[in-house]
């Protein structure tokens, strides 16, 4: 309603500027409500968004924590130096970048999944039976998923553990496998998300316009057909959106999570960018090269966001913007 | 009805902003200093200004602690009141993540005006600047109780420059009380007497393991467990003691030693794969997070467990001991001390390890807030603020006749012990030693079986170290980082390789790559510094 509004309101006539201008005011004072609930939002992201930016600053420091931003003295590029330099900088990159490639694979087609089969269960208490059951997770912290998964895997008193060992089949130690590190932290992340992930495709469903089945049953379209040619293509803007921003955010890898199920013999293939900024950062306090590797991070994370946003134009999505 | 909207809309507008300032730096110190020189001004001139204190504070101590209301917090209000002070202290358990905490503090512009860390953190703070030079404030006039707790000469080696007093000692314990921990129940059912060296042990660990010591007809019971953290090979494993490693550093033949990175450590290392083999060692002992192996110890899964410094693991009258926890499971479970080699020494005494240190910002701002803040800590040192801070309220939680303190057990335990252990957040600055002061504590909790148990934790064989001495890495060396390599070659050596026998190749990339040559020859230098007469040979 408030579109249409405007766009009436704004008439495109130059010989009529003074008008216009009195009209923009008018359709100003007139949405007055909802820009003002604007204000809270723009305010929170001024203040913990945009504010915080000017710390960035340190990146380009040797930061001190006494001499603070005026204080310290200016090093050019040599905390990304420092960065580059360093002998674990490519395999950082390399573990970050494949747990969170494993991730985004890993997590988007379950969502989906389950967005799409609670959209066809018939009974309402059930639907709602097994999206309660399958949110919970998402509201339990690493340190407990961590806790449930040591008491099933770990190598001595694990209940998984247990059973294998007392089958006869050897003694098992998954927690501190290379090979196995990084499918735990997906199947972990996804037993923990999914339902929370479902929720964004299960409102995307509800949203289709319901003539488009009636019209497909009508052309003769069983249950798959109207899967594949009005359920899918009607999810698939949300699809796009939640990649684009996914791929954003491609070098966090999820620091609580990776923290959490880190030790020394998985360091080759868990250590992630955002651990070793915690160790540098916060217990060396080496803020300057933790702030230089986070200006890294974010510019990686933007260039990755417009790519995937123009490949999604390309093949024909909306993308983001 | 459009001005009320108008005027609300403002009033909105007005709250965001008010909100917006509110995350402005604190600034409350000096507001409370000047309402209150008008309150107190008049009739009592002696009064110094009110003033805001910021404490951080930390020791083992704090696990599950937590801080009564302002209401029953007598020591607060005793504080409060005798240096006119509003004091606000923040507590946490020690380690890692208690500077993390720090550190964030720090990072967010708001340091404690009086905080606690450990030595090598300090060190770090002090490089930096974010702790004060104490030179003006802290001296034997300024602070004469605190040196009842540490000597002069003491604190001067504990400086990171000679000359330069930015560090004070958290007072400590000197004797230690590491302890391994056996189950003389389980000895006695499977007929076994008390280990003495490390074959009887290992022979003991493996009936534990293979003998159904629990008698429940299942094999799943373990001889020994620690916690690794994730990270390292913990000292709890006595193949460190059984190859001739005491603690963490000691000097042998002239030389400095670092445990940890001898050459010898290959030893250690067999031998925990070997015990590790024989199926004596609990498989979660290198995921284990502290105290998991004591809760395992706990639930009778394990037969021997080691405390570098908990007394209170075998004792009757602590409720939440390994003893009482594990009696609740089984009622015959008996936990007792043993030290279960045959070598002369057991362990070292303890060395000053935490720092007490002033933030650079109060002592350039507000240098009377460092004065408050060391006036309140020598206070807390001296009888008075000792009693207070251990035992309660005299004549309601403890009686005290010449040099003899007796608690009064009912009000102790309902006041204090009970309502959160909130004592020991103020406790921290002076340990439980009242003998320092000339003093006995008459505690009737403590039966005849833990005064016995004390006994023999305090009589294992211990010896100093090293002289008395902070030892710091050259510049640019970060010894956490050192440590952190090193712990990666023992894990891999005892759960990769299996083996021992890659330690030699190990150890000289931690001594060339890693700088560990670079690290102990500095350290070797600093000790000679100290020991005038007699010189170390270099490190090889």
């Amino acid at each position: 309603m408030a579109m249409a509004e405007q766009a009436v309101s704004t008439p495109r006539n130059p010989a009529a500027s003074r008008t216009g201008k009195a009209a923009g005011w008018r359709t100003f004072y007139r949405n007055r409500w909802f820009y003002l609930m604007m204000v809270p939002g723009l305010a929170y992201y001024a203040l913990f968004h945009y504010a915080p930016m000017a710390g960035t600053l340190i990146a380009f420091q040797d930061f001190n924590l006494m001499k603070g931003i005026w204080g310290s003295p200016w090093v050019g590029w040599d905390n990304f130096r420092i960065i580059f330099d360093n002998p674990e900088f490519w395999p950082l990159i390399r573990n970050t970048l494949l747990i969170s490639l494993y991730k985004i694979v890993g997590n988007l087609i379950p969502d989906v999944l389950l967005a799409l089969m609670l959209n066809e269960v018939r009974h309402r208490w059930f639907k709602s039976l097994v999206q309660t059951i399958t949110y919970g997770p998402y509201f339990l912290s690493w340190v407990i998923v961590y806790g449930l998964v040591f008491s099933f895997l770990s190598p001595g008193s694990g209940l998984i553990s247990t059973f294998v060992r007392d089958a006869g089949w050897g003694q098992i130690d998954l927690m501190t496998n290379q090979d196995f590190f990084r499918p735990m932290l997906v199947l972990t992340e996804i037993w923990k998300t999914t339902g929370f992930g479902a929720i964004i495709y299960l409102a995307a469903l509800a949203s289709i316009n319901q003539e488009l089945y009636e019209a497909a049953v009508v052309d003769g379209a069983g249950r798959w057909r109207q899967l594949w040619h009005v359920t899918l293509p009607g999810i698939r803007d949300v699809f796009v959106l939640m990649l684009i921003l996914k791929v954003g955010g491609i070098l966090d890898a999820g620091f609580d999570q990776v923290f959490i199920f880190l030790n020394a013999r998985v360091y080759e293939v868990g250590d992630i960018v955002d651990t070793w900024v915690y160790r540098y950062g916060f217990e060396r306090l080496e803020f300057g090269v933790a702030a230089a590797m986070g200006v890294f991070k974010s510019v990686v994370g933007l260039i990755f966001v417009l790519g995937a946003n123009k490949l999604a134009k390309k093949v024909g999505g909306n993308g983001l913007w | 009805m459009q001005k009320k909207k108008k005027k609300a809309v403002w009033l909105g507008i007005a709250a965001l902003m008010l909100l917006a300032a509110c995350s402005n730096g604190n600034t409350g110190g000096e507001k409370s200093a000047e309402g209150n020189a008008g309150e107190t001004g008049g009739n009592e001139p002696a009064k110094p200004a009110k003033l805001e204190l910021n404490w951080s504070v930390a020791n083992n101590m704090l696990a599950n602690v937590t801080l009564p209301s302002a209401d029953q917090d007598f020591v607060k209000r005793a504080i409060e009141e005798k240096f006119n002070v509003d004091l606000k202290i923040d507590y946490m358990v020690f380690g890692e993540e208690y500077h993390a905490k720090l550190n964030a503090a720090l990072a967010g512009g708001s340091a404690p005006d009086l905080f606690i860390a450990g030595g090598a953190e300090s060190q770090k703070y002090i490089d930096d600047g974010i702790a004060a030079n104490l030179s003006a404030f802290f001296t034997e006039t300024t602070l004469p109780h605190y040196f009842k707790w540490v000597s002069k000469q003491e604190l001067d080696a504990y400086q990171l420059k000679q000359g330069e007093f930015t560090r004070a000692i958290l007072p400590f314990q000197r004797n230690t009380y590491a302890s391994w921990y056996i189950r003389q129940d389980w000895l006695d059912k499977l007929q076994l007497k008390p280990p003495t060296n490390y074959e009887e042990l290992t022979n003991v660990l493996t009936q534990f393991t293979k003998g159904d010591p629990d008698g429940n007809g299942k094999a799943d019971t373990y001889g020994f467990t620690a916690a690794g953290n994730g990270l390292s090979l913990p000292f709890d494993f006595p193949q460190w003691l059984n190859n001739g490693f005491v603690a963490d550093f000691m000097i042998v033949d002239d030389a400095y030693v670092d445990n940890r990175t001898d050459l010898k450590v290959e030893g250690v290392l067999d031998q925990v794969v070997d015990w590790i083999d024989k199926g004596i060692v609990d498989p979660d002992w290198f995921l284990n997070k502290p105290p998991a192996h004591h809760d395992k110890a706990a639930q009778g899964k394990v037969g021997m467990i080691f405390s570098p410094g908990d007394k209170t693991v075998a004792l009757d009258s602590v409720a939440t001991s390994v003893q009482n926890r594990a009696k609740a499971l089984d009622p015959n479970a008996d936990w007792k001390p043993i030290y279960p080699l045959d070598k002369p020494i057991m362990w070292k005494y303890n060395v000053p390890e935490s720092s007490i240190l002033v933030s650079t910002a109060a002592a350039e701002k507000q240098p009377e807030k460092v004065k408050r803040s060391l006036e309140i800590v020598d206070w807390l040192t001296s009888e008075e603020g000792f009693l207070l801070t251990h035992y309660g309220q005299e004549g309601k939680h403890y009686t005290k006749d010449g040099n003899k303190v007796t608690l009064n057990v009912e009000a102790f335990e309902a006041d204090i012990a009970k309502a959160g252990n909130w004592l020991n957040v103020y406790g921290v600055f002076t340990p439980d030693e009242p003998q320092v002061l000339g003093m006995e504590l008459i505690d009737s909790r403590i039966s005849e079986h833990d005064r016995a148990i004390l006994k023999t934790i305090e009589g294992f064989p211990k010896h100093n170290a090293l002289p008395p001495v902070s030892l710091v890495p050259p510049e640019g060396i970060n010894i956490g980082d050192f440590r952190k390599e090193m712990s990666k070659f023992h894990v891999k050596a005892i759960l990769d390789d299996k083996s021992g026998k890659n330690w030699p190749q190990y150890r000289e990339e931690l001594m060339t790559k890693y700088k560990g040559r670079d690290i102990f020859t500095e350290y070797t230098k600093q000790l000679n510094a100290v020991l005038k007469d007699k010189q170390l040979r270099a490190f090889e």
